[in-house]
């Protein structure tokens, strides 16, 4: 399929207060997209066009974005406005473009009004490749030149003051691969700030594949499998990167691991796409050509792949079909090579999701208190998702000390080490009240910190660091002589109170959000958002106190950030060293400088805060929020955290199941962790064609797009004869769920012990003391020497060292040896005992106290279990039990709803098309995907209905014969009431998550 | 059709005297079969549903009633590598335009352009349905620009990975390329120059033969050729159309049965082509009647195209 392409603009016309009819564009030809972009300087005005246009953008009746696909008869159109009068400009402009398929269908459409110089486009996400995203811009007043959204070409910026004045602005992104296309700012020079609307629109390049492959007969393009050898992208057709001149016989499986126990699961795959492919040799353009034993040989010097890695190279795989449009391709494959084995005569290619193999190694997330910093699931998932290389939202770049996505935690990825604060964590999320409130964010979750008044218990959820430092990661400074440059980076929620109207009122809140580096020799780098005086609020600032406190350099930016509930990028910058005396701000891409300079020698010669510093608060919801020192932070030499392009590698809906705690006590594979969580909500767990991992709890299919029917499959037109069935082996009507119920605790207690008889020799010793009880915070990191002649400490970490292995000798004290927790994990602390003495010493006493003591806030577990019965179904085929063990529940009101979610899956009867080992054979469509409603059409069998979804999909090639083999479950009819589903839709909590591109 | 010689040879030696076979004609039926993969699908309900390949490749068989053994030695030396492990070039008289399928064809068999390519400012392809009165499609050129620059041109994309700079030649064996075109767009009038470029096994151009311009009409479809004989050092003749003058932004050319026949003249009528691939020994039959053990009797040559 070809890209599309931008043909060119008509010229602008304007008029005050009249119909304007703009000039088509040259070289138009038959089946262009043509749009209309015209504006009325009066927001009571309406727009009028001539007929045949069909409006594909509306930005408040006064501004309008017309398409029409050209036939090479209609004229210029006019567009006329009413509702306004003399003064009010009127403006238009034509713009073409061309691309097989292009439609006036659009995609989405997201706009925003908004006071201000430059105009803000917020960001869409396309859902088709070959996409044409406008941004489209209007101010009320006029300018001398607008630029384009960064990452954007402009096609004009048509302004007049014909009336009393305005400018229209436009620009496109022609899409090859369908993804997001960021949010941005049309920078305006000239005029004033005024009222502007900023719209972004993606308009379809409508597919005809779906239309051609329904049709009988399908002409089949050759199987494309791509690799890359050398990592330096695909060198092309008909070179070595290209398998698919080799391929014969291919096949790729999709499953949908549903997340139902073994015995009762439809589907026998573990959501891992795999791949496989016989491959003949190779003739190559320059030699003879080589058998397939010969190419794929090991030992073959003069195989072009010789001394290639063959389980590491990416691997895709597309199939194709002649369309009207030509040829059109659709991915089924997406992951790395397993292996290439010599088989007979042909060679046996292997693929496998190469995102599963990053979710192979083991994580052990940090120890996370879920009463302070919160703690959902969705925390752990992206965690281990992040651990592995696979992203939800934008990873840590290079110099970041501190990443914090808020995906149901404020804890951090960066630093991610388990934290030993006392009296309270850095992160003071409503006072250890476990009531942290989560929001849907630009990428995935948001915390959603609001300034509470204090009649709803003050200061909570806002994140502060109290009287503990905001922990940083290891890096380079960012506040000294040795490094006085840094870069603090977030999504934060235009939220639509301001200073004065701010419920309850604000109190002496000075700053929405704030990174303070107080050192201690006075010196500060100071950076936020402004609060408390309304000249100033909302807006971004970065203020520098030097010459050891004496002397202070502000500034403030211009645009502050809109009360428009949308999401917005912050980023505070600053760079003074060497000859950069510079700092940055940025909104949204607008972004304003600094160049004042400053005495950098009253800073410390190197990194020394004062006591509790750093600090970071927020009083909006945030998200994303990521410090970064070093080169990295100097935004004139590498991008902005917004700029750098991101593709999402996972695909989430929030989860929900809430734990208590985090507290892992060993490592475990991600995948494996991951899907404890799937299977703890039955919620659908696996590599998609691109290699995305899905994670789509049951909010997933209560979506509009989900209830979409996506294919027919009829043994009239395209199926084999459909096996259906049920299976009642598979009905269970009892079921119970084994968990352990998790409780969390403010006090501190013993969490670990250890004595022995061992004697411990001078000098260094270190050992690892497993925890008796889980912890997710420890009482210090240095241990208090005790000569166990008092009380015996409860809530303090002790150890009691002695002369004599019996207890009996001599106690030590601190100037003779040294015990530190050098660090720790839910299940274990490591142990260092410097011995001074020059003689053996034993961890022992001889009062019966174990000899050391671990204090820490204790993760505590009790052994439980929840249970539910459908009592009809029981009465009449008696109890059928599934007895259930979930490790990744704490809570009681989780194990509740999956023993009810099973229950309503289990209960009854379910008609399945093909089973675990076999299923319905399809003629090959390389769009069907697992999760997709489909209508099955069968006149012997009796099945005519489009309640069925595809649960795994099967494709299998050679040649011509292309087939593919689905298992298909039956989505459940009826409303049960009182168990809460419709089919596989969810009526209930998160049923109601807002889709953060379409508002849905 | 002037010579109707079977040529069989490694990939230059058609451009080294000596070292070309030119491979006796049968007495039967020379066998060209080209096969398109196809697959017939039995719906549940009955009936059956085809899905077909977009691609195909000839298996030539070539029977004999006898050879002598100094001829048959010859077929051996390909069958049994003593002429390398090819793939070799095979040059068949009955097949009368030399281009592929969707070159020949205008598009017409995917709809695509990948046969394809395009050079100059502004200068855009595409595949037509405008036109169908010899065949669903025609490659639409559309000249987006008054000034397309003097190398605007249209070039072919050859598919197949040995033979990647053209058609392999024969020294001395003159070969004719033609294409017909019609006016559309703004300015239906614009001038072409129909070109054979001469390369090496490489893809080096050793020279390049230009035909007479041609004019776009804007009712009729014109036709161009230009005929050459390959210079020495040639193994592949590539084409290419050239913009001359006259074009004007938004000036269409529809172009139709692209041809590369053999002789110095374009055929009278236009034969679809499916394209010269290299081919390998699938068999070669060998017997010999008693008390004759120097003539071979019923060998049958089977060659078989690697279209990779």
């Amino acid at each position: 399929m070809s890209d599309p392409l931008f043909i060119g603009m008509g010229s602008e016309a304007h008029a005050d207060y009249a119909a304007v009819s703009p000039n088509l564009p040259n070289n138009m030809a038959t089946g262009d997209l043509v749009v209309l972009f015209a504006g009325c300087r009066n927001l009571a005005a309406t727009l009028a066009v001539t007929a045949g246009w069909e409006v594909i953008a509306d930005l408040g009746g006064h501004v309008k974005a017309y398409g029409r696909i050209y036939d090479s008869l209609f004229t210029a159109p006019t567009v006329t406005p009413s509702g306004g009068a003399a003064g009010d400009t009127m403006s238009a402009q034509c713009a073409a473009f061309r691309g097989p398929g292009l439609t006036v269908d659009v995609l989405r459409t997201r706009a925003r009004t908004d006071t201000a110089s430059h105009i803000f486009c917020p960001p869409v996400t396309t859902s088709g490749n070959g996409a044409v995203v406008l941004y489209l811009g209007w101010r009320q007043d006029d300018w001398s030149s607008a630029a384009a959204v960064a990452g954007s070409t402009l096609i004009d910026d048509p302004f007049s003051s014909l009336g009393s004045d305005q400018g229209l602005v436009w620009s496109y992104v022609l899409q090859t691969q369908w993804g997001s296309a960021p949010g941005g700012s049309f920078l305006v020079t000239g005029g004033s700030a005024a009222l502007t609307v900023g719209a972004t629109v993606a308009i379809a390049h409508a597919s005809v594949f779906a239309a051609t492959v329904g049709m009988s007969g399908p002409l089949w393009m050759p199987t494309r499998i791509r690799t890359d050898w050398a990592f330096d992208g695909y060198d092309g057709d008909r070179t070595f990167d290209d398998l698919g001149r080799q391929a014969g016989g291919w096949s790729v499986t999709h499953h949908l691991d549903d997340g139902l126990p073994d015995e009762v699961s439809f589907v026998a795959g573990l959501g891992v796409a795999v791949l496989a492919a016989d491959l003949g040799g190779a003739p190559e353009i320059s030699g003879p050509g080589l058998s397939a034993r010969a190419y794929w040989s090991p030992l073959r010097t003069d195989s072009p792949v010789y001394g290639y890695d063959r389980d590491i190279a990416n691997l895709t795989l597309d199939v194709g079909l002649v369309t009207s449009l030509g040829p059109e391709y659709v991915r089924v494959f997406t992951g790395q090579m397993a292996d290439v084995a010599l088989q007979g005569s042909t060679a046996a290619l292997s693929g496998i999701s190469a995102n599963r193999l990053k979710l192979s190694g083991l994580v052990q997330p940090p120890a996370v208190a879920g009463r302070y910093e919160g703690a959902r699931a969705d925390w752990v998932i992206s965690y281990a998702l992040a651990a592995s290389g696979v992203y939800l939202s934008p990873p840590a770049q290079p110099g970041c000390r501190f990443w914090a996505p808020m995906h149901g935690s404020v804890h951090p990825f960066i630093p991610s080490n388990n934290r030993d604060a006392v009296g309270g964590m850095f992160y003071n999320l409503g006072i250890g009240n476990d009531n942290s409130q989560w929001t849907t964010g630009p990428f995935h979750l948001a915390a959603d910190f609001t300034w509470q008044p204090a009649a709803d218990g003050g200061n909570r959820d806002y994140v502060q660091n109290g009287t503990h430092p905001m922990p940083l990661g290891d890096g380079e400074d960012l506040a000294s002589q040795a490094g006085l440059r840094g870069k603090l980076e977030m999504w934060i929620f235009g939220y639509p109170y301001d200073f004065n109207s701010f419920p309850s009122a604000s109190g002496g809140v000075v700053t929405w959000t704030r990174f303070q580096q107080n050192n201690a020799n006075g010196t500060a780098v100071d950076m936020g958002l402004r609060a408390l005086t309304t000249s100033n609020d909302r807006k971004p600032y970065i203020n520098l106190t030097y010459n050891s406190g004496g002397s202070f350099i502000s500034f403030t930016g211009t645009t502050g950030i809109p009360k428009d509930s949308q999401w917005h990028f912050l980023g505070l910058a600053y760079d003074f060293t060497g000859s950069n005396h510079k700092r940055w701000i940025n909104v949204d891409g607008v972004v304003e400088t600094d160049n004042t300079s400053i005495s950098t020698s009253g800073f410390p010669a190197t990194e020394a805060y004062a006591s509790s510093y750093p600090r970071f608060s927020c009083r909006w919801p945030v998200a994303e929020v990521q410090v970064t020192a070093g080169a990295y932070a100097n935004p004139d030499n590498f991008p902005w955290l917004r700029d750098i392009p991101f593709t999402p590698g996972a695909r989430m809906t929030p989860s929900l199941i809430n734990l208590v705690n985090v507290a892992e006590t060993e490592p475990r594979e991600a995948w494996e962790l991951i899907g404890s969580f799937a299977q703890a909500e039955l919620a659908m767990f696996r590599a998609d064609e691109a290699d995305v991992i899905n994670y789509l709890g049951p909010a997933w299919w209560v979506k509009p797009a989900q209830q979409t029917v996506t294919g027919q499959i009829d043994t009239a037109r395209n199926a084999k004869p459909v096996p259906a069935e049920q299976d009642p082996t598979k009905i269970r009507n009892a079921i119970r769920v084994s968990y352990d119920l998790a409780q969390s605790s403010t006090l501190h207690t013993i969490v670990g012990t250890y004595s022995s008889e061992l004697g411990f020799s001078p000098g260094l010793t270190t050992f690892v003391l497993p925890l008796s009880t889980p912890a997710v915070e420890l009482r210090g990191l240095t241990v208090a020497l005790n000569d166990a002649t008092g009380i015996q400490p409860t809530n303090t970490t002790y150890a009691t060292l002695n002369t004599l292995a019996d207890g009996t000798g001599t106690a030590v004290d601190a100037t003779q040896a040294v015990v530190s927790i050098m660090s720790w994990h839910p299940g274990a602390a490591t142990i260092q005992l410097d011995n001074r003495t020059g003689a053996f010493l034993y961890f022992a006493n001889d009062v019966g106290w174990p000899a050391l003591g671990i204090a820490g806030k204790p993760h505590y577990t009790l052994s439980t279990f929840a249970e539910d019965t459908d009592e009809a179904s029981a009465a009449v085929r008696g109890a059928r039990s599934l007895p259930v063990t979930v490790g990744a529940v704490q809570r009681e009101v989780d194990a509740r709803r999956l023993a009810r979610d099973l229950k309503s899956t289990l209960s009854r009867p379910v008609v399945v098309i093909g089973n675990s080992s076999t299923g319905i054979e399809v003629d090959g469509d390389p769009r069907r995907q697992p999760g997709q409603l489909v209508g099955i059409s069968d006149a012997e069998t009796g099945i005519d209905d489009e309640l069925w979804r595809l649960q795994t999909v099967a494709h299998e090639g050679e040649g011509a014969k292309y087939r593919t083999t689905v298992t298909v479950r039956r989505t459940l009819p009826i409303l049960v009431i009182g168990q809460g589903r419709i089919g596989r839709t969810l009526i209930g909590p998160n049923s109601t998550v807002t889709d953060p591109e379409s508002g849905i | 059709m002037t010579d109707t010689s079977i040529y069989l040879g490694r990939l230059g030696s058609l451009t080294t005297p000596g070292s070309l076979l030119v491979v006796p004609h049968p007495r039967e039926v020379l066998q060209s079969t080209r096969a398109r993969l196809l697959d017939v699908f039995e719906l549940g309900a009955g009936g059956a549903r085809v899905d077909q390949m977009v691609g195909g490749a000839r298996t030539y068989t070539l029977p004999y009633n006898g050879l002598t053994m100094a001829t048959f030695a010859r077929l051996q030396a390909y069958a049994d590598g003593h002429e390398g492990p090819g793939p070799f070039v095979f040059l068949d008289p009955g097949q009368r335009n030399m281009l592929p399928v969707d070159m020949s064809a205008a598009t017409s068999n995917t709809n695509g352009t990948d046969a394809f390519a395009v050079t100059g400012t502004g200068c855009v392809i595409g595949s037509s349905s405008l036109i169908t009165d010899a065949g669903p499609r025609t490659l639409r050129w559309t000249f987006n620009s008054a000034a397309p620059g003097s190398g605007a041109a249209l070039t072919p994309v050859w598919p197949s990975s040995t033979f990647a700079y053209g058609i392999p030649v024969v020294l001395g064996r003159p070969i004719c390329f033609s294409a017909y075109v019609r006016g559309g767009g703004i300015d239906q009038i614009v001038t072409y120059t129909p070109q054979i470029v001469w390369r090496t096994a490489d893809g080096t151009v050793v020279s390049t033969t230009s035909g007479s311009t041609l004019t776009s009409d804007n009712v009729d479809f014109v036709r161009g050729f230009v005929t050459g004989t390959p210079p020495a050092t040639a193994v592949f003749a590539d084409w290419k159309i050239a913009y001359t003058s006259g074009a004007s932004s938004g000036a269409i050319g529809f172009w139709r049965r692209f041809m590369v026949n053999e002789g110095s003249t374009p055929d009278t009528s236009w034969v679809p082509g499916t394209g010269v691939w290299p081919v390998k020994v699938l068999n070669l039959e060998e017997g010999w009647l008693g008390r004759f053990p120097d003539f071979r009797s019923g060998p049958q040559f089977v060659l078989q195209e690697d279209t990779s």
